[in-house]
């Protein structure tokens, strides 16, 4: 029986081609190949400006980022922390609260801006007056030499309102935590670089600010907002994947350069991100949607200009839409 | 004096790929369409034809490359399989060449129509192109021992389909 399959076989493979329909086929394939080198160079025109367009977009959105007011109109640059919470017309309206393990580097831009940094942290819960009172009880002190390594240093932007003059005022603290002893603290004025301590009952107390979470915790957002974007993309890609169709077996990286420098971004945007995070505690906005920005802007540019028919370039357009969608929710305050 | 070459190398392996096609899609017009398809692409793509492979090898695995795309759109899900066994028996598209070689010869084409595809691949490489177990384990991308598994069970199950036709 074997043998006999194999004699069918060599017969299957002698079947020849029609050779009509093959010249047929071999004059429509140099026709197409004379369209194609008309149209090439319109593309090669027409391929890095769409590159071009999407950089100038996210400049754009960087630039309105950057540009947005500011709530915070500074009182008087010139007051330290005690002169500006003194008086009875004066209230400190919240605190934005993130972890540091850095006593030189402090986030001073607006609170929004910084991923790490937990927003409006209300430490007493509703009883306004009680911070200010216990701040009040620092004692000026000189310049300490501390060694972070046994303390937990907090950075507290304290945002308050002058009542009569309806101006409001950011203070700049760092709060440092001593873990051995829990009835003293200190705090180092950013602005004026003035230290000052705090001792006894008060310092208990404030031990609440170090509880705050470095990290919002919104469930809400999460499951509302992000997780069906996540889910949508996901499905949109699995679509794409299906109709265009992307090949599972399409190798991820284009050539080897893309390969080392996509993995560079990679890696250099996680060392950058974790040891922000880490150690300052906090990391800027324009970094966190930068660095992907920048990934997806290159690997767009090497699929749709290097292998464009593999048509992966269209999942990085979803890839995009979904990081766009989450620059819109976490300004919108999702 | 690229294009020449060109047609050169149409001349010399557009057979060869039009029949592997031709096997992985039961339909004349559309292999046609397909070996037109896998030239074409080879023009766009010679500059960075590394010289790996052969010049074959490489035609060869862009044809692969079309054949699974075109199957990839015709199914609607990606849970529904591959090859759907009522889409190819359509006994108009057989080539009048294997009606004249008589019935053997259609039970033979018609039961390679049946197989899953990975297990039509391995024959048509194996057995109608008498391509070497190395050789077909470089084309399909995987390891000799599931090329000569494949062999075993892609024949286990054309005789097993071939029986159930003659019996019909």
């Amino acid at each position: 029986m074997k043998k006999e399959l194999d004699a069918l076989f060599h017969e299957l493979s002698l079947i020849k081609r029609d050779s009509k329909q093959k010249k047929e086929s071999l004059q429509l394939l140099l026709n197409r190949i004379e369209e194609d080198k008309n149209s090439l160079r319109r593309t090669k025109l027409w391929r890095p400006m769409i590159t071009v367009v999407m950089f100038g977009f996210v400049c754009c959105l960087f630039f309105l980022i950057s540009q947005s007011p500011t709530t915070t109109v500074q009182l008087s640059r010139g007051e330290d922390m005690i002169s500006s919470l003194q008086g009875n017309h004066r209230y400190i309206q919240t605190i934005n609260v993130s972890s540091s393990h850095s006593l030189n580097y402090f986030p001073r831009d607006d609170a929004n801006f910084y991923f790490g940094m937990e927003k409006k942290v209300d430490p007493f819960q509703g009883v306004n007056t009680e911070l200010k009172d216990l701040l009040l009880t620092a004692k000026p002190i000189q310049k300490q030499n501390i060694q972070p390594l046994f303390t937990i240093i907090r950075d507290v932007q304290v945002n308050y309102t002058d009542h009569k003059s309806h101006l409001k005022g950011t203070l700049f603290l760092k709060i440092i935590f001593i873990d051995t002893n829990k009835k003293l603290l200190y705090i180092k004025d950013m602005k004026n670089d003035k230290w000052y301590k705090i001792e006894g009952a008060a310092t208990e107390k404030l031990q609440t600010i170090k509880a705050a979470s470095s990290f919002p915790n919104s469930l809400f957002g999460l499951l509302n907002f992000y997780a069906p974007i996540f889910l949508i993309s996901f499905l949109v890609g699995l679509i794409i994947k299906d109709k265009f169709p992307i090949i599972k077996r399409t190798p991820k990286y284009v050539d080897k350069k893309h390969q080392w420098i996509d993995r560079s971004i990679v890696g250099g945007g996680i060392v950058i991100l974790t040891g922000s995070i880490y150690y300052l505690g906090v990391i800027h906005v324009l970094f966190v949607f930068l660095i992907p920005i920048i990934i997806l802007i290159y690997r767009f540019y090497r699929e749709f200009n290097f292998r464009a028919e593999n048509k992966r370039q269209y999942l990085i357009i979803n890839e995009f839409i979904v990081f766009v969608l989450f620059m819109i929710g976490y300004f919108m305050g999702v | 004096m690229r294009y020449k070459l060109f047609e050169q190398l149409y001349e010399q392996h557009s057979d060869t790929i039009y029949q592997y096609i031709f096997f992985l899609v039961n339909n004349k017009e559309l292999a046609e369409d397909l070996t037109q398809e896998v030239f074409f692409r080879a023009y766009k793509r010679l500059d960075t034809f590394a010289g790996q492979s052969t010049l074959y090898t490489w035609l060869r695995k862009i044809a692969r490359n079309l054949v699974y795309d075109h199957y990839r759109r015709k199914r609607m899900i990606q849970f529904v399989p591959f090859v759907s066994n009522d889409v190819w028996q359509d006994d108009q598209l057989l080539p009048n060449e294997i009606f004249e070689k008589g019935e053997e010869l259609i039970t033979l084409y018609k039961a390679i129509t049946h197989l899953k595809l990975a297990y039509r691949e391995v024959l048509i490489l194996r057995k109608i192109e008498g391509l070497s177990i190395k050789e077909t384990a470089m084309v399909l991308g995987c390891t000799e021992a599931k090329v000569k598994n494949n062999t075993t069970r892609a024949i286990q199950s054309l005789k097993k389909i071939m029986k159930e036709k003659e019996d019909e």
